[in-house]
């Protein structure tokens, strides 16, 4: 604890789960709960904090995200809402799944909520089997259930072509 | 590679790296996928039930639930009403006994009001956080009243709450006990006419906790706010450029020692404020838009009363010097141009009253963007000179320091 001071510019090391080392400043590193919540219980005494389930490529993105984040003043939240959605403009959706999860496992909720979002909008107001062929989604319905669960929520379709 | 699709279609990676046919989306936990439902229509979420067995019952428990009765399919009609309410119905009797986070009820046309009630007991019972009754609708509610049930629904004292927003443009008259929402800490009303004074200062007043009040299309003689840890103030008057009613002065009395953000905005209504504040030590950020007058266009309107107009500029500049103190002050270019019109063609006197203000030189309707005067921020040298030709600077006792060292610096 007493060297709390010093620690303002201390730098942590994260691992990706493919052995990657990635060299955080802390006031980054804070915009992630998890990490907060590591470093206040003091867990950091550890050199290299390891994140076994985020590949290199996509934590080099949710701390481009973080640096992005922890450097912009309060005010100037116009330029942050497009960086955020320049951020995922054209990203895949491979690499947005990997994003979303790595907000969720770092607890990054400005992230986990822009990539949700953008996740939301890709199957809202599309037909199911156009939402089931983007995600890859198999129908494991027999037709006779999927007409039965279409029956059962009958009052959720109706007037809809 | 091929080995791993044994079982139906499971990952398969490609030598490219890139990976195909994987459903990553239906492995992702609930609660990701809950999140990413809240984000769309609950008719949508419902229909994702067909998706495949994983999908089911997941829209049971999304926590956000989003009614909008326009886009619900069909055109207004009794038949299209009674299939938006078997809908909410079912939704609400079919849903887990998850708690709901958010609750959006929209519908720009009359709805049932028992209907309106179950959704709004609904989201108290299962401590909503986030509350929003046609947020975004103007006058076209056909309303006429302010629902019995629905104001007995909103007296139900919730502290689950902390987000309010409700339209109320076309009630004729308020709920008749003020909100107790103890944990609110954002109100946004719209459409408050002359009945609505009380409700709003007795609805803060029970609202401790309550940091931001936003008051839109708000037409009120008198408004007396008094909240102790209220942090935004946002007052939009109604702006209604068809109005043929008579001008009048709306009151503004705030007690709010933290406040950090004032905003107000004027524009062609008929409401002149009249602003006084305790102390606001506070203060950072202050945005005033007040609209030009000019009657000379509108003969066919009541221009306002002499006296009215007279007090006019002494009023604006009262409140200015209120709010000077604070750290930014943003004027639109219409606030000029409201005391300059009103200056040289109503009130010349206080051309001579240099406490009050310059006269307004036409050099500075060279801008076309706001203003605004930040401490320690360099002036831009067209503001410098127009306002060595006039003497806007007389406004802000701060700013007015910062300008004159400028000039003397010059």
């Amino acid at each position: 604890m007493a060297s709390s001071i010093e620690n303002n510019n201390e730098k942590l090391t994260l691992k990706s789960s493919d052995g990657e080392e990635f060299l955080v400043e802390k006031h980054v590193a804070l915009q992630s709960t998890l990490l907060q919540n590591m470093l206040d219980s003091d867990c950091s005494s550890a050199d290299v904090i390891p994140l076994p389930k985020i590949d290199a490529r996509t934590l080099a993105l949710v701390l481009g995200y973080c640096k992005k984040h922890a450097d912009a003043s309060s005010s100037k939240q116009g330029e942050l809402n497009s960086f955020d959605s320049e951020f995922l403009k054209d990203m895949d959706m491979g690499a947005l799944f990997n994003l979303v999860l790595a907000a969720n496992f770092m607890e990054i909720k400005g992230l986990l909520d822009i990539a949700a979002q953008k996740i939301a909008d890709t199957i809202k107001d599309k037909p199911h089997q156009e939402v089931r062929e983007i995600f890859h989604v198999e129908n494991d319905y027999t037709p006779e259930e999927e007409a039965a669960v279409r029956e059962e929520n009958r009052w959720a379709f109706e007037g809809f072509p | 590679m091929g080995s791993k699709r044994r079982h139906q279609k499971k990952k398969t990676k490609l030598i490219g790296g890139e990976e195909e046919e994987e459903d990553r989306i239906s492995s992702l936990p609930d609660s990701i996928l809950h999140q990413i439902l809240s984000f769309i229509d609950t008719t949508s979420v419902v229909q994702t039930s067909v998706l495949s067995k994983r999908w089911r019952y997941l829209w049971t428990s999304v926590p956000n639930i989003h009614l909008d009765y326009d886009a619900f399919p069909g055109i207004h009609c009794e038949t299209k009403k009674h299939r938006f309410a078997h809908f909410v119905n079912q939704v609400l009797s079919l849903r887990d006994a998850s708690s709901v986070f958010r609750f959006y009820l929209r519908c720009t046309l009359f709805l049932d009001a028992d209907l309106v009630k179950n959704c709004i007991c609904y989201a108290f019972r299962h401590n909503v956080q986030e509350l929003l009754l046609w947020p975004d609708c103007n006058s076209y509610l056909e309303h006429s009243e302010f629902p019995g049930c629905l104001s007995e629904a909103l007296g139900i004292s919730s502290s689950s709450l902390i987000s309010l927003t409700l339209a109320c443009h076309a009630f004729g008259m308020p709920p008749d006990k003020p909100l107790r929402l103890p944990a609110l800490k954002t109100l946004r009303l719209a459409g408050c006419c002359h009945d609505y004074a009380n409700l709003i200062t007795e609805t803060v007043g029970n609202c401790t906790n309550l940091e931001t009040l936003i008051l839109d299309d708000l037409e009120l003689n008198s408004l007396n706010i008094n909240a102790p840890n209220l942090r935004n103030l946002e007052l939009h008057y109604y702006d209604d450029d068809c109005s043929c009613g008579s001008c009048f002065e709306s009151m503004i009395v705030v007690s709010a020692p933290g406040l950090t953000s004032f905003k107000l905005e004027a524009m062609e209504g008929h409401a002149l404020p009249v602003f006084s504040a305790a102390s606001l030590p506070c203060l950072h950020n202050v945005h005033v838009c007040l609209k030009t007058w000019s009657f000379d266009e509108y003969e066919s309107y009541d221009v306002p009363d002499e006296e009215i107009l007279q007090r006019m500029p002494l009023n604006v500049m009262k409140m200015l010097e209120q709010l000077g103190e604070a750290d930014y002050v943003t004027l639109s270019m219409d606030t000029v141009e409201v005391n300059g019109y009103v200056l040289r063609r109503r009130h010349p006197q206080a051309l001579h009253r240099p406490s009050l203000c310059g006269s307004i030189s036409q050099r500075i309707s060279a801008f076309k963007n706001d203003i605004q005067l930040g401490k320690g921020k360099e002036i831009p040298p067209e503001l410098l000179k127009a306002i060595e030709e006039s003497r806007l600077s007389l406004f802000f006792s701060r700013t007015k320091l910062l300008l004159s060292d400028a000039l003397i610096n010059r």
